[in-house]
This record gives C-alpha cells, sequence and structure tokens, in this order.
C-alpha cells in the first residue's frame, strides 16, 4: 500500500484517476483520500463531469471518406517515384545511422574486393578468348533496343537472388537505375521471342504487380521517343 | 474494412498495442495492405481528435493524411519506447502544430468552432448539450498548451507521461498545465462545479 500522500499530491492525481491512467496503488490512495476530503471529493466530481462531456463525441463512428486513402496512395507514389526513399529506410537516429554506416562501410568494401578480383579474372580471360563488349557505360549512347518498357520499384526487402528471379520468371531485365537501385527501368528480356510488345509488356507488369514485394510496376510512356 | 478505434477507456484491449507495433512492422517494409488497416483504424479517432481545433474539414483531412504519411516513412523508427498510439498522436500532435506555424491567420486551429459537431444536437439530452457548450466555452478561454494537455488527457486518454512524450515536455510541466487548466476551468465553469472554489493546498 503507497504512504500516505499529501492533499496537494493527491489533488494532482485526480484527472488521472479519472482518465483510468493512474497507477493502481495512486488510484487507491487517492480513493481512499476522497472518503475523507469534501475538497477533493468535490474536485473528483468535477473532473468526472469534465472528462464524460468531452468525450460525448469519443465514440462517435465516423465513416473514412473513400477518396481520403487514394489521395495518401497517390502521394506515397508520387514519393516513391521522386525519391526514392523507402519507409524502412527514412530517417535513422545517429547511433542506427552510425551503424548502418558502418555496415555499408564494410559492403563496400566487401563489394570493391570483389570487383577487383571479377575484373582481374576478366583480364586474365580476355588474354585467350576474345570479349564481345556486353556492357554500355552510363556516358555511352542509349541502345534503343534497350529502352525500358517498365518502371519497377520493388520493396527494399527484396534481394538480389529474389529479384533476379522475380525479373527471370516476368520475361524482363535491368536495363535502367537510379543510383541506390531503388528505381529500376526493365525491358524485355527476349524481345524477338514476342512480336506484340504491348502484350508483353502487359503480361509483364501484372506478373510484377501479383508478387507482394513489388511497390510499383507501371509502364514506361513510350510516346516521346527521347523520354527515359 | 472496419478497424476500431484505439480506445483506453471504452475498448480494453491488452493486445492491441503488441497488434499495432506488428502492423508497424509490416509497415516499415512496405506493406500497404496492413497500412491501410492502420490508416482506417486511427482516421476516426484523428479527425474527431482535430475536430476539437478547427472546423474546417479540409485541414482535417489534409492533417490526418500529413500524419499517416509520416507513419508510413517513419514506420522503421518505431522501438516500442511508447505505445503505438502515443506515437501516432505524437505524429498528429506536430502535423496539428505544423499546420498552426504555416498558416496561422487562415487555419482556424485552436479557435473554437461553434458550428462543427460530430454528433446531432437532437439526438443528445438537453443537460448533456449544455454541459458540452459549458465545456467549449471553458476550454476556449485556456491557453493552447493547458487545452492541449487537457484534451490529450480527457479526451484521447494519455496518461501523463504520454503526453509529455506527444508533447515533447517534462512530466512535471504536463502536471504543472494540467493543474492551471483545472484552476481556470473551476473558476471559468462555476455552474459545473458548483459555487465551491478549488482549494488544492489546503491539508499540505
Amino acid at each position: 500500500m503507497m504512504p500516505s500522500l499529501p492533499h496537494r499530491q493527491l489533488w494532482d492525481l485526480i484527472p488521472w484517476v479519472v482518465n483510468g491512467t493512474a497507477a493502481p496503488d495512486e488510484r487507491e490512495a487517492v480513493e481512499r483520500h476522497l472518503a475523507e476530503c469534501a475538497d477533493c471529493r468535490d474536485e473528483h466530481a468535477f473532473q468526472r463531469l469534465l472528462h464524460a462531456g468531452m468525450r460525448q463525441d469519443r465514440d462517435v463512428i465516423e465513416s473514412v471518406p473513400p477518396a481520403a486513402f487514394e489521395r495518401l496512395l497517390t502521394k506515397l507514389d508520387a514519393e516513391a517515384t521522386a525519391t526514392p526513399e523507402a519507409p524502412r529506410r527514412a530517417h535513422g537516429t545517429r547511433r542506427r545511422r552510425a551503424r548502418r554506416s558502418r555496415q555499408v562501410l564494410t559492403a563496400v568494401l566487401v563489394t570493391q574486393t570483389l570487383a577487383l578480383s571479377l575484373l582481374g579474372a576478366v583480364l586474365l580471360a580476355r588474354a585467350w578468348i576474345p570479349i564481345a563488349p556486353v556492357f554500355r557505360t552510363l556516358s555511352s549512347a542509349p541502345d534503343h533496343a534497350e529502352k525500358a518498357t517498365i518502371r519497377l520499384v520493388p520493396s527494399p526487402a527484396l534481394r538480389m537472388g529474389e529479384l533476379h528471379a522475380l525479373l527471370a520468371d516476368a520475361g524482363v531485365v535491368i536495363v535502367q537505375s537510379n543510383r541506390d537501385g531503388s528505381i529500376l527501368g526493365l525491358a524485355p528480356a527476349s524481345p524477338a521471342d514476342h512480336p506484340d510488345e504491348r502484350a508483353q509488356q502487359t503480361a509483364a507488369i501484372a506478373r510484377l504487380r501479383a508478387d507482394p514485394r513489388v511497390l510499383l510496376a507501371e509502364p514506361v510512356a513510350t510516346a516521346d521517343p527521347n523520354a527515359h | 474494412m472496419n478497424e476500431t478505434s484505439p480506445d483506453r477507456n471504452s475498448a480494453p484491449d491488452p493486445g492491441a498495442d503488441a497488434r499495432e507495433a506488428e502492423w508497424l512492422r509490416a509497415v516499415a517494409g512496405g506493406d500497404r495492405r496492413t497500412f491501410e488497416r492502420l490508416y482506417l483504424r486511427y482516421h476516426g479517432l484523428l479527425t474527431r481528435f482535430l475536430a476539437r481545433f478547427t472546423g474546417r474539414r479540409d485541414l482535417i483531412d489534409e492533417i490526418v493524411n500529413e500524419t499517416m504519411w509520416v507513419v508510413w516513412r517513419s514506420a522503421g523508427r518505431f522501438r516500442g519506447e511508447s505505445k503505438v498510439a502515443t506515437w501516432i498522436i505524437g505524429i498528429a500532435y506536430r502535423s496539428m502544430m505544423k499546420a498552426l506555424r504555416d498558416r496561422p491567420a487562415s487555419s482556424g486551429l485552436l479557435v473554437p468552432d461553434e458550428h462543427h459537431d460530430d454528433t446531432p444536437l437532437e439526438a443528445l439530452e438537453s443537460d448533456q448539450a449544455e454541459l458540452r457548450d459549458w465545456i467549449r466555452q471553458g476550454m476556449a478561454l485556456l491557453p493552447p498548451e493547458q487545452r492541449m494537455t487537457m484534451e490529450l488527457a480527457y479526451y484521447l486518454g494519455q496518461s501523463c507521461e504520454e503526453i509529455a512524450s506527444v508533447m515533447n515536455c517534462a512530466v512535471g510541466t504536463v502536471k504543472a498545465r494540467m493543474f492551471h487548466a483545472r484552476l481556470r476551468l473551476r473558476n471559468s465553469l462555476p455552474a459545473l462545479g458548483g459555487e465551491r472554489s478549488p482549494n488544492p493546498g489546503t491539508g499540505r
């Protein structure tokens, strides 16, 4: 049992007893005090009246305007397209940022090591086998055949291997990407196999949208041949 | 889809907070269906809460959506240091304060709205309607911080510590604001409290 508190402290506790958030021992102390203090009984009754009056409309069921959530979704889509910041990556605390920075630095180091190893292997291979260039630098002229027909925003939780499997299943490959790889431009993996590009695009988008790990999959406008 | 609003007093549900925390983790991973559930669960509560500060429905909708947009963006930051409800109410509070800063003249925020009413007047008993009107007038006389403290405590059922978290102030500040709000309301609403004057110092 809580030791007897001074009148003023018990008076301060009354609102929290009234709204049901006082600790059990505080509530008991106040209730004991009410039995012997007319001022606090009066105040308790007054606060209960206030509480009841303020909550008169508290339990009114209000329907959500159908357009309200749609407007928010539109904003989320625009945000996802404009800035590739997924919710899980937004605003870390300093500690989390520091930890993440260390993880990123480690990942960069490992990636660089792997890349150097791969480069060495490729250079060795080139000494024996002439390899046709299968890559294109960002500064080189865009190849029309590789123009993206689908814009994809995958969930940040999607791993690279899972992404590749999903894209292979949808029959598309990555031909464009923003800086951090959160927004991807896709093109048919084998355009020659599908003369009807529109049908192939529609089927690929349907497959991508069916996967819950895809946040956005939409066709890229093709009216402007210079659009990217 | 109907989601019951979180409410400590009318529908105690000890598992609600854990369930909402689970929802937030899903939202942090980009789960839009769960986000919609969370949106539906809080839309009514936040709308009615904000309606106590402004009668402009367009502004209320904007603040609610701004709040839930921040929830979507920041769900990954929630670490369970408070209840999910308190965390979301805190975001709504800051969104409302931002709206107040951005357009203090036109928002009508913290200005009592005589005409706004979610409940049809004829549906209420006359004494209840009178009580509500008296309280509305009394609340309008409070400084904004004291009024917000009262609304968070009595309308949303937040604890003293939760209000400190929402308003980003010390627990002692909440207690002081509540103390002064109570005195002002007793002085401005004598008919409610009877003719007795408050006497918190008696017996010290």
